[in-house]
């Protein structure tokens, strides 16, 4: 067998990003948690993210400063921390939806385009 | 940026990090669990379904951390440190690639140091890039102005100011017979004012001391106040006793100021009319027939180099006055045509650069060379050494490392090695700076400066990029997958690829440039040496004698010349002895041009006629033959017209053709005339490689008198500080107030003359010799791995009945192939070389057919020698045990 380079994401780790971008650009505050939750409830089960692989997409948004983090408590008490978007992680997110839709509707122009 | 700023944050924080992000995800995974509890599962199963859909907790959290660290940073820590593992492991190795890269690196280092201190430095001065020098241009940029020539241009040019003269000199300290010289400059007035320096003690002298009846004062440089006077600030005000006179010093020069000529470091400085009050002769100010001064300005602002070069070019005749000098220049050619010009000089004078260029670059070439040839010798040994590394590359490839980390990861070891070999060298160069200008006659002050670094970090890429990519890109080219299969070493050597064969006979080719490159010095070296001189080399000692402060005049100086040699005649253990103005192979010169109206039919080449003044005996002290006629007696010194004087053979060829000069006159021109006494044989003049030019021997007595400045040549046996030490005894004797300098040994007048040729031969040997030990280690090497991949074939080969001769000669064979193919390819690239170096030879021709051969012979030989260890190895494989193991 010849051995590749094997992505241990399903979703690419870019697209990752942005979708955690676009959970919390409704402006709220979210744990680790809440956002997996909350992407596989919006895409409707579709996705299916090793949860794991969220933290270190978190990492990278914290370093590069589109989010910040702050330690809190959930409605249980148990200490949590807590996500928020940053205005550049907002002007990250748009950089991103504009250039997924790039991409997207080059595919699909090339896929419809020969019977 | 805010990313860095956060990065070094966490770097600081990383402990308290790592906690918190463990129990981020654990409070993950319980609430997961508790949610799928919650639609009806176990808690046990909810929490490893928890788990499960959480995924791979470490690989997240070290990607988290990942996220944080600067990835090319750890990498490289960690690239780092593995490498240095595995250079421990083969101590051999690393030790070799340590020691050939130092030599290469560190020859390197100590050349350019040496070229930037000459060539390149500029001098530590206000704006050194607007100073220009003045000089003659004939074939060369002359730098020789006489006193009056200097002042008519210090009053007319206008495109630069502050003109000043410079001119090195030796000063005698302390008194007659025990005198020793110090190295010093004279300068004119302006000569701190326009440079812009300021004194480090005291004060640097100015125009208002530099004039005819001013106090004798001086100026000491900051390494001689440091040395001599160990830093005493006391030093100002106090007297030195220069050429017999006292001399106050009134300061000192700043550390970085070592002078305006690149090479002479002079230890004080004072005016020109000071030296001109201690050595009238010497330095002359008012006869426009001396000329031995630098002329150093600063540009005007705004004035550029181009438009001062026009103007002092048209200043030309006003200058020069008198149009029908001849100029000499370095080479002792002479021509007629000179006009005024001038260049930049940020680094002051470069002459003694210029000279030193040649054999630089020579050096220099070679020590690249040497440096290219360590680093491919390197690479081989690096892919010999990779190959058999293939499994643990192939098992770290199958593990998941991409192929740019493995050859990031191999190429730090290469990195690393030339990294220790780089520090290793300038640890060389350093410590052999010293003895190396020493060598060279120089004394610079160096200083390590940014052109230095810049130049050896180029070196040390260009080293590590030559050596290490490439086997770093093939060693990592494998299939992991077979890399991995049992026999990493595959039966019959089948699909493994073979060690790329052609670096070792580039090697061989470089290192046959550099032997046979080294044989040209060496012979040219022995040609030099071996030559007929036209005089003894052994049993010749010559001492200069200096009776200008003696009092006496023309007459009572001659009287007291010959009564001085007579007595030391008188000696045990002299022969003979005898007197000349210009000993052979000084650096003097002194000719005559017969006048073309008398000769027309000779070219002015063949009309130039050099001279010695001779003392009786003068032959016989010195080993010539005498061929027709006699030498002189002591009556032929007091001869009134016409004078006698003897012709060498060239010039007796020359102007008695017909073979009758013995009697004859020879006319001078219109108010001098010779009677020919005798014939010598030709004999050097003042260089080795020139040919014995037409010489003419007057007697030295001119009327029954003589100058104050001449030589004594002593045949002898004994130690030149015997003789030395005899001589100033005779002198002190005597009770006159003369001095004598050191007796230096003909064989070492010669010595000194082939200083470059020496060098040469020497260092082109270390590297010849050095070419060939790698061109041994590199075959060694691939011979040894190419012997342990066939093993098995080998071990076949022996089962089937081959004889262990017959292997042996196989390995030995391919070794002597690599080693033939470099000769083929060198020999063309060494005869190419030894072209561009034809002006260094001397009675050798680039492709002399008996040194390639010698060099040929001589890396065969070397090759077969590599190659016997590996051979032997071969030949003694057991097959039994080949074809069992792996």
């Amino acid at each position: 067998m010849t051995l590749s380079r094997t992505n241990r994401d399903e979703i690419p780790r870019g697209t990752l990003e942005m979708l955690v971008l676009r959970t919390l650009a409704k402006g709220v505050e979210m744990h680790g948690f809440e956002i997996a939750d909350s992407i596989e409830r919006i895409s409707g089960e579709v996705l299916r993210v090793e949860e794991g692989s969220l933290y270190p997409a978190l990492q990278r948004l914290l370093v590069e400063g589109w989010v910040k983090a702050e330690w809190g408590r959930t409605g249980e008490n148990r200490r949590a921390r807590y996500y928020r978007i940053t205005p550049a992680g907002r002007k990250q997110l748009e950089r991103e939806l504009e250039r997924y839709g790039r991409v997207s509707r080059a595919v699909w122009m090339v896929l419809e385009g020969e019977a | 940026m805010g990313a860095w700023w956060r990065r070094l944050v966490y770097l600081a924080r990383k402990e308290r990090f790592d906690r918190e992000l463990e129990e981020e995800m654990r409070l993950h995974r319980e609430l997961r669990a508790g949610k799928i509890a919650a639609e009806g599962m176990p808690q046990a199963e909810a929490d490893a379904a928890a788990r499960k859909r959480f995924g791979n907790a470490t690989l997240a959290s070290e990607r988290s951390r990942d996220a944080w660290s600067w990835a090319w940073l750890e990498r490289t820590a960690q690239d780092v440190r593995y490498a240095a593992r595995q250079l421990r492991r083969s101590p051999l190795f690393t030790a070799t690639a340590i020691l050939t890269l130092a030599l290469g690196v560190g020859a390197n280092a100590a050349i350019y140091t040496v070229m930037d201190a000459l060539l390149w430095r500029p001098l530590a001065v206000q704006e050194p890039d607007r100073l220009a020098e003045i000089g003659l241009q004939t074939t060369i940029f002359n730098s020789n102005f006489s006193y009056p020539a200097f002042d008519t241009l210090r009053r007319s040019v206008k495109g630069a100011t502050g003109l000043f003269t410079w001119n090195g000199t030796t000063l005698g300290e302390g008194w007659g017979a025990d005198a020793h010289p110090i190295e010093a400059a004279a300068a004119s007035g302006d000569v701190f004012l326009t440079l812009g320096i300021q004194p480090e003690l005291g004060r640097l002298f100015g125009p208002e001391d530099d004039t005819g009846g001013a106090p004798m004062v001086c100026v000491l440089s900051d390494a001689f106040w440091r040395g001599r006077f160990h830093a005493s600030r006391g030093v100002i005000g106090t007297t030195m006793l220069l050429d017999r006179k006292p001399v106050s010093v009134v300061g000192v020069l700043p550390p970085a100021f070592f002078g305006v000529v690149a090479g002479e470091e002079p230890k004080l400085v004072l005016p020109i009319h000071a030296a001109a009050a201690l050595n009238p002769e010497v330095n002359q100010l008012t006869s426009s027939q001396s000329w031995f001064l630098s002329i150093y300005g600063r540009l005007r602002p705004g004035v550029g180099i181009a438009q001062l070069r026009a103007e002092v070019r048209a200043l030309t005749k006003p200058v020069l006055g008198n149009s029908d000098m001849t100029w000499m220049d370095f080479e002792g050619r002479q021509t007629k045509t000179a006009w005024l010009d001038a260049r930049l000089a940020p680094g002051g004078n470069p002459e003694r650069g210029e000279i030193l260029r040649d054999l630089m670059v020579a050096v220099g070439a070679v020590s690249a060379l040497l440096l290219l040839a360590a680093c491919i010798n390197l690479a081989t040994l690096l892919m010999a050494r990779g190959a058999t590394r293939e499994r643990e590359i192939s098992l770290r490839a199958a593990l998941g490392a991409n192929r740019a980390r493995l050859v990031r990861q191999l190429f730090t070891e290469t990195f690393l090695l030339v990294l220790l070999g780089s520090a290793v060298g300038i640890a060389f160069a350093a410590l052999a700076m010293d003895p190396l200008l020493r060598f060279l006659d120089l004394s610079i002050e160096l200083a390590p400066n940014w052109r230095i670094a810049l130049l050896l970090a180029v070196v040390t890429a260009a080293a590590a990029l030559v050596s290490g990519l490439f086997p770093a890109i093939r060693g990592t080219s494998a299939d992991p997958g077979e890399g991995l299969k049992s026999g990493s070493i595959g039966w019959l050597g089948g699909h493994r690829r073979a060690m790329t064969p052609w670096l070792i006979p580039v090697q061989a080719a470089l290192s046959m440039v550099l032997l046979v490159t080294a044989m040209l010095y060496v012979r040219t070296l022995q040609n030099l040496r071996a030559q007929n001189l036209g005089f003894d080399r052994g049993l010749v000692l010559v001492s200069a004698i200096d009776a200008g402060k003696s009092g006496m005049d023309k007459k009572q100086t001659a009287r007291y010349a010959l009564d001085l040699v007579d007595r030391l005649r008188a000696l045990p253990f002299v022969r003979s002895a005898s007197i000349t103005d210009i000993p052979p192979l000084g650096n003097a010169w002194s000719w005559n041009i017969l006048d073309a109206a008398i000769w027309p039919a000779l070219s002015p080449e063949q009309r130039t006629l050099y001279e010695h003044h001779i003392g009786e005996d003068y032959f016989r002290a010195m080993g010539t033959r005498i061929l027709l006629g006699r030498p002189f007696s002591r009556q032929d010194l007091t001869s009134a017209k016409p004078r006698p004087a003897l012709l060498n053979e060239v010039a007796a060829r020359t102007y008695f053709p017909k073979g009758d000069a013995v009697g004859r006159i020879l006319r001078i021109d219109k108010q001098t005339s010779a009677l020919i006494a005798g014939v010598v044989e030709d004999a050097k003049y003042a260089s080795l490689r020139d040919a014995a030019p037409r010489t003419i021997y007057f007697p030295i007595l001119n009327d029954g008198g003589m100058s104050p400045y001449w030589n004594v040549i002593i045949r002898s046996s004994a130690d030149s500080n015997v003789a030395l030490d005899a001589l100033r005894g005779l002198v002190r004797q005597s009770h006159r107030d003369v001095s004598v300098s050191e007796m230096t040994a003909m064989s070492r007048r010669i010595d000194d003359q082939l200083k470059r040729e020496r060098l040469l031969a020497t260092l082109g040997s270390f590297f010849g010799a050095l070419g060939a030990a790698l061109v041994a280690i590199g075959l060694y090497g691939v011979l040894g791995y190419n012997v342990a991949r066939r093993r098995r074939e080998i071990g076949v080969r022996l089962a089937l009945g081959a004889r262990r001769d017959s292997v042996l000669w196989m390995v030995m064979r391919q070794g002597l192939t690599f080693a033939a193919a470099g000769v083929v390819v060198g020999v063309p690239a060494a005869i190419a070389c030894g072209h561009l170096l034809n002006r260094q030879l001397f009675g050798v021709k680039p492709a002399d057919l008996g040194l390639l051969a010698a060099s040929s012979f001589l890396l065969l030989l070397v090759a077969a020698l590599a190659g016997l260890w590996p051979s032997m190895r071969a030949s003694r494989v057991d097959p039994m045990e080949a074809l069992r193991s792996e």
